[in-house]
């Protein structure tokens, strides 16, 4: 009797360990495996799974303040653009969430992106912008969601509800934060923190569920966004229209 | 030719919702005089044709006037519903749909399955209905005053048989009709007509058969001979086809005054439900319904209330509608009393049914169901947040940045990016919504915010980009340059006498 008791508990509590949603220290309870490679090698190799994890928040926190122009949170999206290449394959929408501004169709087509599989949602309240979460990934037809914070910040009941509805569904999901969310817990599978540094983009693993490991990956600009290009161009250019010592000469008006 | 006439007898009075258990002695005036009464007031003596001060006279009488656009809306609507049967319909008098069912026997199963299938969808309404069956329009009319059994074996000498034996009395009878009319003028002549040929000794349309028709076209006219002519079948006119009333208007009056939203929701269900059902039947889908609720005195204005729905095409799946409906009435506030919720659809276009593919697409090719779900999905963020929360891009061919391309609100289906070339030069992925002015302090260029400068450092360009010539020329050169913080922008200086920095754009 007493050992069919606890055989029962053994079999309860495998079946907690099982969920993916348990945290089990260093030691992984489900493998990652649905994933999709980043197209970035160094941050590959930091990533379980080797790449994003589907079906999973996945936090973007970036220098910058969550008020006032977030031009710094676009530093992230050249670290997420070839992720987002590679999804053009599959079936279904790109939703971008209150993104802080236009995005523009000629960029998107040249870098390989379906303009007519991408929609753009626009709300600035929070339980707004909460439910578009919700509703954008329950409505069976999102590829990729990538969500920047609404004005205010996220509590942490909220980020669950992010998390929960992510893991119900078969989407990639990005959440950029800045950087003060930082200190706040989040129930996030995976938390990174980007820093633009002039050389390469530095991307740090803040937190990563399933393993202790963390790291740092710099991922290097694209070739037309290096600094490099600058030293071509003060070769090709007439005396008088060049870029002395990194600063602006105005190059002359063109005949 | 087979002709079936549904004739409403009652119709004045059911337009009007006054229906035959009505306990009031209600009568229906037409120039001073009863049209049409109930029950209750024909019990207290009232007659058709009598003066209305007679009849207020003899009782305590609940007068209406006649309300003929109502008649009208009601046949129309009848005409629709008859429409799932045939195609052939076509107005008769002020009281009667004609159907031609011929081409339907088959489909229905003969004749008799056709009526009997008729009688039961009639009985669901709230009309009082008689049908007549002939191989003629008007034989058909003539039948439904005194109905037949109908069989599948009834064939022309059959009907003619029965016409035959119509009394003429029933043609001399005052018909109704609404006066001032070319119909009613038609019909006067008529009456004399038969008048005269019961006054010369004729009982029943038979012995009008058996008179030669040419002495009877001398006799009472070319309009006469022509009728007796149809009731023979021997003018057989080319069946209408009907044609859709293009707006779908309901409504659901209420008997008790509503006040939660919430209590509409199950009216705003069955409405819906009839909207799928025009639809459906008439092949066509709509994008915008408009939900009217009116007050106990509409025409107040602070007595309704309008709401409009915009979705996806939507045909049979009219639970889309519904739920956006309720997200609209889960965020209305109520400052009135509802007494009618009136649904309209004014526009509807044909559907545009797609094949669904066998086999599995190419790569990357979206599946129906996903178009489906992010239509659904749109339509419910618009009608929650408004349609200027939800958008996708179009391209437009223009030289100048902020001119190529549009943020388009419409909900359809896949976004259709015209396949322009694309530019030679980098273009950024992001766009400013407004081109931010730099400031040039000596050489540099500097972003200015909250107090604090950026330098920029240019790392590309320039590229000319030149627009509206022959208007408003624009002339910009354009730079990569990279902010203190690493942000990669798409700058510009126009080349105007001002000379100034922009920035435009943001690579990330």
């Amino acid at each position: 009797m007493k050992r069919t008791n606890i055989s029962l508990k053994q079999q309860r509590l495998a079946s907690v360990l099982s969920r993916k949603d348990v945290w089990t220290g260093s030691r992984s309870a489900t493998p990652v495996t649905d994933t999709q490679a980043s197209g970035w090698d160094a941050l590959d190799r930091l990533l379980l799974g080797k790449g994003w994890p589907r079906s999973e928040l996945v936090e973007i926190c970036h220098a910058g303040t969550a008020s006032g122009v977030a031009a710094s949170s676009l530093a992230s999206w050249q670290l997420l653009l070839p992720c987002l290449q590679a999804l053009q394959q599959q079936p279904g929408y790109f939703f971008l969430l209150n993104p802080p501004m236009l995005p523009y169709l000629p960029g998107l087509r040249q870098q390989g992106i379906d303009c007519s599989r991408l929609l753009v949602v626009s709300v600035d309240r929070v339980d707004a912008w909460l439910a578009s979460w919700i509703d954008i990934l329950d409505s069976g037809s999102c590829t990729a969601l990538l969500a920047w914070q609404p004005g205010s910040r996220l509590r942490y009941a909220q980020l669950r509800k992010m998390q929960l509805a992510a893991s119900r569904n078969s989407s990639f999901t990005w959440l950029l934060r800045d950087r003060a969310s930082l200190k706040a817990n989040t129930p996030a599978a995976l938390r990174l923190q980007v820093q633009p540094q002039h050389a390469a983009l530095q991307v740090r693993i803040e937190k990563q569920r399933g393993t202790y490991r963390l790291g740092r990956a710099d991922l290097p600009w694209p070739g037309y966004l290096q600094a490099d290009r600058l030293q071509r161009l003060q070769n090709s250019t007439p005396a008088g229209e060049s870029a002395a010592g990194g600063l602006l000469q105005f190059p002359g008006r063109r005949p | 030719m087979i002709w079936g006439a549904l004739r409403f007898p009652c119709l004045p009075l059911e337009a009007l919702e006054i229906y035959r258990a009505e306990p009031r002695a209600c009568v229906i005036e037409q120039h001073h005089r009863v049209l049409m009464a109930t029950p209750a007031a024909y019990s207290q003596g009232v007659c058709d044709g009598m003066k209305m001060s007679t009849a207020s006279a003899i009782t305590d009488i609940h007068p209406c006037s006649r309300e003929v656009d109502r008649e009208q809306q009601a046949l129309l609507r009848l005409a629709s519903w008859a429409y799932k049967y045939t195609p052939y319909i076509q107005r008769y008098r002020d009281n009667c749909l004609l159907l031609e069912v011929s081409r339907s026997l088959r489909l229905y199963g003969g004749l008799e399955a056709l009526v009997s299938r008729l009688a039961e969808g009639l009985d669901q309404m709230p009309y009082r209905w008689e049908i007549g069956v002939a191989h003629s329009a008007a034989g058909a009319w003539l039948l439904s005053f005194d109905p037949w059994p109908t069989s599948d074996q009834d064939s022309q000498a059959v009907f003619l048989d029965r016409i035959s034996r119509v009394p003429l009395q029933r043609l001399v009878e005052r018909q109704g009709l609404q006066p001032d009319t070319e119909e009613a003028r038609s019909w006067v002549g008529l009456h004399k007509a038969f008048a005269s040929l019961q006054k010369m000794g004729l009982g029943c349309l038979g012995e009008v058969f058996a008179l030669p028709t040419a002495s009877l076209g001398k006799r009472f006219g070319e309009e006469f001979q022509q009728f007796v002519q149809q009731l023979r079948g021997g003018a057989g006119s080319v069946p209408e086809v009907f044609q859709q009333h293009e707006a779908f208007c309901r409504q659901v009056p209420f008997n008790w005054p509503v006040r939660t939203t919430r209590l509409l929701e199950l009216p705003a269900q069955e409405l819906l439900q009839q909207l799928s059902d025009y639809l459906v039947r008439n092949q066509k889908q709509c994008q915008q319904i408009v939900w009217n609720l009116y007050g106990e005195d509409p025409s107040e204005a602070n007595q309704q209330v309008s709401l409009v729905i915009q979705s996806a095409p939507v045909c049979q799946n009219w639970n889309v509608l519904f739920e956006l409906t309720c997200i609209r009435l889960e965020s209305l506030a109520l400052d009135f009393e509802v007494m009618m919720l009136e649904l309209r659809c004014d526009t509807s276009v044909p559907v545009q049914a797609s094949s669904l593919q066998l086999f599995a697409g190419a790569v990357g090719e979206m599946p129906g169901q996903v178009q489906a779900n992010v239509q659904s999905l749109v339509a419910r963020m618009q009608t929650r947040f408004g349609r200027e929360h939800i958008y996708h891009l179009q391209s437009r061919n223009e030289h100048l940045p902020e001119a190529a391309q549009v943020l388009s609100y419409e909900n359809g289906s896949q976004a259709v990016v015209p396949n322009l070339e694309l530019p030679r030069g980098r273009r950024p992925c992001w766009l400013l919504a407004q081109p931010r002015p730099l400031q040039r302090i000596g050489n540099r260029l500097y972003w200015r915010e909250s107090r604090q400068n950026q330098s920029l450092r240019i790392l590309d360009g320039p590229e000319r980009i030149e627009g509206y010539w022959w208007s408003q020329p624009h002339t910009r050169d354009y730079f990569i340059a990279r902010r203190e913080d690493a942000l990669h922008l798409w700058i510009y200086r126009e080349l105007d006498n001002r000379q100034r920095w922009y920035a435009q754009g943001v690579f990330g």
